[in-house]
Formats: structure tokens, C-alpha cells, sequence
């Protein structure tokens, strides 16, 4: 066994000392967007008197620089209402200045969950950057929770390692977390770098939601939104919920009995908890011109939308 | 628990090395523990359904080896039922319900029945088939009847094969539950070496083809019709490598402790026919069918019509085995169909072959058949693999458009761009591999002759396998495919 043993060792201990290697070196640079919100954050703490949460919908829709208050953009790609709630929690006692939260909830949000759709694999990059736990247990002992390298992947690591290059992720920012170099989304660009028909991505973009949606999940969504609403309450902090743009193709095809549950569940809980709900699906002020695809503002539709808001919010508005 | 996963990593030497240490008699104790735990740590509940299954058969295996006539037939039917029950029940009543429902509309009726929605327990097909086997092998008289409870729930739940097959036998596995094994450097490095080979065949081939094959299937209407059939052959070395590569570790995790498990593969894409295919293809449920249902049904035995029916019914049984999906019983279907194909032309084609002289070139005639059988498995797989029935037949119809595009190569790069491209070009290679090494292993003994080689070159082999997997693995995979069966 002793032989054995030394055989695996001498096999295992190039390959540790590459990680070893990989693991040191891959903490110093902030490789993935997530990673550089959580440096700039915790370069702006103490000043931020906003923070904007929800997914992808909301890091390209609201831009922090707009909102007229320090104003910090945490929203990304996938982020469900479980990690924004997980992410409230961690984060509310480090931010004295904090006086809003925007939560933005889209079609999709009260009846998704991360772990459940075909992204699930961002839960890795919450637990790893930010220490937040799997809704699901079975993937707390992934690899991916402990280490850099296979949670950005190989090819990270081996640009890291082997030509010592890695992409700085905090450059695409501005101190803020809002975009200042925002590459398209996924779908919004054809090959030839000309935009897709917001027709064809809204049917994708769709397709691609639907099957996500599970009304069960409403009731625990719905409980993580209370949960925020009380804590933030109990701190004199504003909650606000939005329900940004979307293409006309879009909110055409959504399915119209889940946008009524969505309607029906957000109303009832801005009306329980003393919340402002602001909802702009179909809102005819944004035309195609405004979108990268059909569930995405792109710069100066969120630079509309951002003004927008934050008029309405200082005149009080509810819808 | 997965084979490829972090907890496995933990899981695998700490039982080991327990195995090892423990006295021969609390070796069994220590392994159903061990098997408890890596079925708990998926849905934890599930294992009622196992312990379920295992008492019947268990008292039923005690209740038959000493009856006689019909009342032996009952035991054993019982016990089927129970089985089958807990089957349909999880895997089938809701597919049941909801063609009922499609019949009944269709006549004009009223019919409508709660659908259950239960998650089908993982591996619920493969542990009741090897549970069932037991029962028939006792009633057959060919097997007798285990008195040691824990060893009866140990044959059933052995972590090896317990969610994925193979699909062992009692006469196979249960004496070696018995069996003292010592530990044998040789042995333990041989195993170890068959579940590096599998975790390479899964984690560097599946799972860099699953990205590709997984994004087309989900939007198969966006795709034309060389994308679709890039695919489908995709797929093909997808799904084997994923189901080989686990039984590959299988039989190997269970080979370090000094077990033999079946082989389930035996390089079914070198197949000349699908009848061979089968042979070659999941052997574990291959011969089980054939054991407990083609022979008993009268096999080949019998009139032509009647041995037709006999293939139907196994390989639509077969299909629906897979999956409660209409899907899977065409899939099954299509292989019972180009089985009888086969057979029905063979002398035609014998004939066709020596017209064109193909009997004097066997090389070429070989060639030509295995790839005439591979494309064949892999268009059927088209029907596996689809969402729905609607999906399946509308990737057929679409396969023969869209053919302009092999004209502007530049075209039809971009139209797979953005879909794992690069990634299913490795995979591609990766599957390349796999196959060259299956033909090699048909000729030579790769693992002797590897193992007759300097240690330089031995462990060069090693680093570059081991580094394969650390560099190459593909990010996106996570289950086996055959864990949903």
C-alpha cells in the first residue's frame, strides 16, 4: 500500500503545485466580472448610498453614474432573487451609507431558480467570489466552491500560468460597477457583427425563459423579497422593486398567464410591505433603437431608462 | 453520488483504504454503509424505494428456493409485480396518464388524471433489473437463495454499478460478496488505470461534445441540415463515451477492492450490423433482455412472423426501459426494425456485395458496413436525444436542407460559431482517440503492453493521460446520461 501510495504521490505532485501555483496567482487579478464588482465594492462601501441588485436585465439597464446618489451596480448575469437576497444579507451591514436598494424583477425572476436552469454553473462563481452557498446542497462539495482554477476554468488558468496573462475583469467597469466597455450579450450580435432581429431573439430569449419557469417557485421568491423588504425596513432603508423594458417582440410573447401571477404576486407584496413596485413591460417611451436584444437595454436605452427612473423615484411614483 | 465528482474523490480511498483495513468479516458491513451513503447523497429519501425492493426480493428469493409448482410461480410473480409496480409507478405512470388523456380527447371524452410528478429515483431501472434477475435466477433453480440479508442488499445496492449498471448477475456477483481480497498492487493500479481511462472518455470527450450537441438540440429549428447531422454523429461519441466511461469506472473502483464486474462495451462503433451492435452495445442489458425476455418470448426458435414479434416487443421494451418518452420507444423500435432489415436483406446484400466486387476488397466491405451501422445507431440517436417527438421529426426533416452551405465553408463556420466549436472540435479528436485505441485493443493487450514498458515511457503515458484531464476536461458536465434511467 506504502508503494501505492508513493506512486500517487509522485503522479499527483506536479499537478498540485501547478494548481498550488495557479491559486496564488489567480486571486491577485480580478478575472471575472463578478470578482472586480466585489473589488470595486469593497473600494466604495462606505460612500454607496444605492445599490442596484437583480441579473443581466438590470447590470445592462441601470447605469449608477445616472442615478444622481453614489450609486453601486451589483446586478449580473443569471443573478436570482435567492442571490440577491444572499447578497443583501452579506453585504447591508458593510454599507453605512446605504439608503435604496433597487430590485429589479423580471419575467423570468419570481419563477426561476439559478440551480435549476441551464446556468447553474454561476452558483460556482457565488460561492467561490463571495462565500454564498448553493440553494442546493448536492453542489456545495464541487471543486468549482474551492478553487480559482476550476471554477473559471482551464483556460483561464492556463493563460494565467503559461503566458502570464490574465484579463483584468475590473477595466470593463467604471468605479461604480457600472458598464464602460460592455461587450454585447450573448444573441445580440449575428457573426457579421450586425444586430440580431429583436424579432428572432425575443422568440429565443423566450423559449429559453419559459422553460425555466416554474409557478411553484413564486411562494419562496416571493418569502426572499419579504425577507429583504423587513430587514431593509428595519434599517430605514428604501426597498424598490422594477420591472425594466423590454422589447415590444418580448413582452408580446410573454406567456400571459405568468405575467399575470407576476402582476398579481408583485402587487399584492408592494401592498403588504408598503413597497414601490415600478413596472415598464410595454412601456411604449422605449423603441427597438433601445435594446441590444430583446430583454437588454443597451447603453443609451439604459442611459433613458437610468434618467427615467431616477426622475420617477424622486417624484415618488408608483405603478 | 458521481463518479467525476469532488465528493467521490473523498469518498473513493477513505472506503478503499477502510476496506482494506477491516477484517474480511465487516468488510460487507462497511461497503452497504458506504453504498447507502453514495445513493443518499443524491436524493436521500430514495433509498425507501431501494429498501423496498430489497426486502421483497430478498423474502421472496427465501420463499421460492423451497416452493414447488404454482406456488413458486406465485412467489415470483409477486415479487415481479412489486418491482415492475415501483417502476411504473415512479418511472411510467405519469407518461401513462397523459396518453390517456391524448386517447381519450381524441375520442371525444372527458378523461383527466392527476399527474404525480414524482423525480424518478436515480437508477431505479438498472437496481431493479439486477433485483429482478436474482428472483428469476432462484426460480429458475439456478441461483439459491440468499440467507445473509446484508449480502442480498449489498448484491442490489453495490456503489459500483448501483446507478448506472452494469447490470450484474447473482451468479456473477453474490459468491464474490464472499470473498476475501487481499491487496494486490497490480490488481489495485490496474483498476485505477480503467477509471482514469473512463474519467478521460467523460470528462475530456462527453462533456467537451455535450456543450455543442446540447445547444443545437435546444434550438434544433435554428440549425441546418449538415449542422444537424454533425450532431447527431456527435452525440453518437458523446453518449458512448459518457456510459462507457462510467462503466469503465465502475468496473474499475470495484476492480481496486477485487471485484469483477461485467464488461458492458466491447467497441460497439466496430460494429458491422446493428445486430452486432447490440452485442456490443450495453451487454449487461443486452443479455438481460435477452435472458428474460427474447428466450423466454421463444427467440429465434420458432416461426419467422412469431421471431419478428419477439424482436418488436424486446426492442420496444428496450426503448421504453430508457425513458417515459414516446422518444425512446421509437428509438427501441428502430433497432428491432433494422434488425429485421438486416436479417430479411442479408443475402440480397451478400449478393449486391459480390456484384460489386466488394468480396474481394473484405477491408473496404468492413469499412463500409461499419459505417453504414454507425450512422445508422447515430441518426436513431436523434430520437433519444430530442426533447419531444415534434423536436425528432422535425431535425429529420430538416436534415436535408441547408446542404449549400458545405459550398462556403466561411458560412458555415459561423453558423456553428458561439456553439462550443472549439470545444467539439477536441471532443471530436477526443472520440477519435477513444475509437483507435477500441481497435488497437481488438488486436493487442494495451494494458500488458503498456505495462511491458520501460518506467520512462509508463509514466510519460500517465503524466499525459493524468494532464489530459486536468487541462481538457470539459467545464459543463456534470451527470452521466444514464443516470436518468
Amino acid at each position: 500500500m506504502k508503494r501505492l501510495f508513493l506512486a500517487l504521490l509522485a503522479l499527483a505532485a506536479p499537478f498540485a503545485a501547478f494548481l498550488g501555483l495557479c491559486e496564488v496567482r489567480l486571486t491577485r487579478v480580478p478575472a471575472t466580472q463578478l470578482a472586480a464588482k466585489r473589488v470595486l465594492l469593497a473600494r466604495q462601501q462606505a460612500a454607496v448610498e444605492v445599490l442596484i441588485l437583480g441579473s443581466s436585465h438590470a447590470e445592462s439597464g441601470l447605469l449608477p453614474a445616472e442615478l444622481g446618489a453614489p450609486a453601486f451596480n451589483l446586478a449580473g448575469p443569471g443573478q436570482t432573487l435567492y442571490y440577491d437576497h444572499a447578497l443583501l444579507d452579506k453585504l447591508q451591514p458593510r454599507l453605512p451609507a446605504l439608503k435604496l436598494v433597487i430590485l429589479p424583477v423580471s419575467f423570468l425572476s419570481l419563477e426561476s431558480q439559478l440551480d435549476e436552469g441551464p446556468e447553474r454553473w454561476r452558483g460556482y462563481y457565488y460561492q467561490y467570489e463571495w462565500g454564498l452557498p448553493h440553494r442546493d446542497w448536492h453542489l456545495a462539495w464541487h471543486v468549482r466552491n474551492f478553487s480559482a482554477y476550476f471554477c473559471y476554468g482551464q483556460e483561464i488558468g492556463l493563460q494565467n500560468i503559461l503566458w502570464g496573462r490574465i484579463r483584468d475583469a475590473t477595466a470593463n467597469l467604471d468605479a461604480w460597477g457600472g458598464w464602460t466597455n460592455r461587450p454585447p450579450p450573448p444573441g445580440g450580435f449575428n457573426a457579421d457583427g450586425s444586430p440580431v432581429r429583436l424579432s428572432a431573439s425575443a422568440r429565443v430569449a423566450l423559449q429559453r425563459h419559459h422553460s425555466r419557469m416554474k409557478p411553484e417557485h413564486i411562494a419562496r421568491n416571493t418569502q426572499l423579497i419579504e425577507a429583504m423588504a423587513r430587514q431593509l425596513q428595519r434599517q430605514g432603508i428604501r426597498l424598490v422593486l422594477v420591472t425594466l423594458p423590454v422589447a415590444q417582440a418580448y413582452s408580446d410573447g410573454m406567456n400571459a398567464a405568468a405575467y399575470q401571477r407576476m402582476q398579481a404576486a408583485l402587487r399584492q407584496l408592494a401592498a403588504r410591505h408598503g413597497l414601490t413596485w415600478l413596472n415598464y413591460t410595454g412601456d411604449r417611451r422605449f423603441t427597438d433603437a433601445d435594446f441590444w436584444d430583446a430583454d437588454h437595454l443597451n447603453l443609451a436605452g439604459a442611459q433613458k431608462f437610468s434618467r427615467l427612473l431616477r426622475a420617477e423615484l424622486a417624484a415618488g411614483h408608483a405603478r | 453520488m458521481l463518479f467525476n465528482s469532488f465528493a467521490f474523490l473523498i469518498f473513493f480511498p477513505v472506503v478503499t483504504a477502510l476496506y482494506f483495513l477491516l477484517p474480511q468479516r465487516w468488510r460487507w458491513l462497511l461497503l452497504l454503509t458506504a453504498s447507502c451513503l453514495f445513493y443518499m447523497y443524491l436524493i436521500p429519501k430514495y433509498i425507501l424505494i431501494l429498501v423496498f425492493t430489497i426486502v421483497v426480493d430478498y423474502v421472496a428469493g427465501l420463499l421460492i428456493a423451497p416452493a414447488q409448482g404454482a406456488r413458486r410461480k406465485l412467489f415470483l410473480v409477486c415479487s415481479l409485480i412489486a418491482n415492475i409496480g415501483a417502476l411504473a409507478l415512479f418511472k411510467y405512470c405519469d407518461f401513462l396518464s397523459e396518453n390517456l388523456a391524448a386517447f381519450a380527447r381524441a375520442l371525444g371524452w372527458n378523461y383527466s388524471l392527476q399527474s404525480l410528478h414524482l423525480i424518478l429515483p436515480v437508477g431505479l431501472s438498472f437496481h431493479t433489473f439486477q433485483a429482478m434477475s436474482y428472483t428469476i435466477e432462484v426460480y429458475r433453480g439456478r441461483q439459491p437463495a440468499e440467507r445473509h440479508f446484508g449480502i442480498y442488499a449489498l448484491y442490489v445496492m453495490f456503489y459500483p454499478q448501483l446507478v448506472a449498471g452494469p447490470i450484474e448477475r447473482p451468479q456473477h456477483l453474490l459468491h464474490q460478496l464472499y470473498e476475501k481480497h487481499a491487496f494486490d498492487y497490480d490488481r489495485v493500479t490496474s483498476g485505477l488505470k480503467l477509471m482514469a481511462w473512463g474519467l478521460f472518455k467523460k470528462a475530456v470527450v462527453a462533456d467537451r461534445l455535450a456543450p455543442f450537441v446540447n445547444g443545437v438540440y435546444a434550438d434544433p429549428a435554428q440549425a441546418p441540415g449538415p449542422v444537424l447531422l454533425l450532431t447527431a454523429v456527435c452525440f453518437a461519441f458523446q453518449i458512448f463515451c459518457d456510459f462507457s466511461g462510467y462503466s469503465d469506472m465502475a468496473v474499475g473502483a470495484a476492480r481496486v477492492m477485487g471485484f469483477r464486474l461485467m464488461r458492458n462495451f466491447d467497441s460497439p462503433h466496430l460494429s458491422r450490423s446493428i445486430s452486432e451492435f447490440w452485442r456490443r452495445w450495453h451487454i449487461s442489458l443486452s443479455s438481460w433482455f435477452k435472458d428474460y425476455l427474447y428466450i423466454p418470448l421463444g427467440g429465434h426458435r420458432c416461426s419467422t412472423s412469431r421471431w419478428c414479434v419477439n424482436i418488436g416487443i424486446v426492442f420496444l421494451v428496450s426503448g421504453l426501459w430508457h425513458g417515459a418518452n414516446w422518444t425512446y420507444v421509437i428509438w427501441g423500435g428502430l433497432h428491432g426494425f433494422f434488425i429485421l432489415c438486416g436479417t430479411a436483406t442479408e443475402r440480397a446484400r451478400a449478393r449486391l456485395a459480390a456484384a460489386l466486387g466488394l468480396a474481394r476488397c473484405p477491408r473496404v466491405h468492413a469499412t463500409l458496413s461499419i459505417a453504414t451501422t454507425f450512422m445508422l445507431v447515430a441518426l436513431c440517436l436523434i430520437f433519444f436525444r430530442a426533447r419531444t417527438l415534434h423536436d425528432a421529426l422535425d431535425i429529420f426533416r430538416r436534415l436535408p436542407t441547408g446542404w449549400g452551405l458545405l459550398a462556403q465553408p466561411a458560412r458555415l463556420l459561423e453558423s456553428l460559431h458561439g456553439s462550443g466549436l472549439r470545444a467539439m472540435a477536441l471532443g471530436l479528436a477526443g472520440a477519435l482517440l477513444v475509437e483507435m485505441v477500441q481497435v488497437l485493443q481488438r488486436r493487442y493487450a494495451l494494458l500488458a503492453l503498456v505495462n511491458a514498458q520501460p518506467w520512462w515511457v509508463r509514466w510519460s503515458l500517465y503524466y499525459a493521460g493524468v494532464a489530459a484531464v486536468f487541462f481538457l476536461y470539459g467545464q459543463e458536465g456534470d451527470q452521466f446520461i444514464y443516470y436518468q434511467f
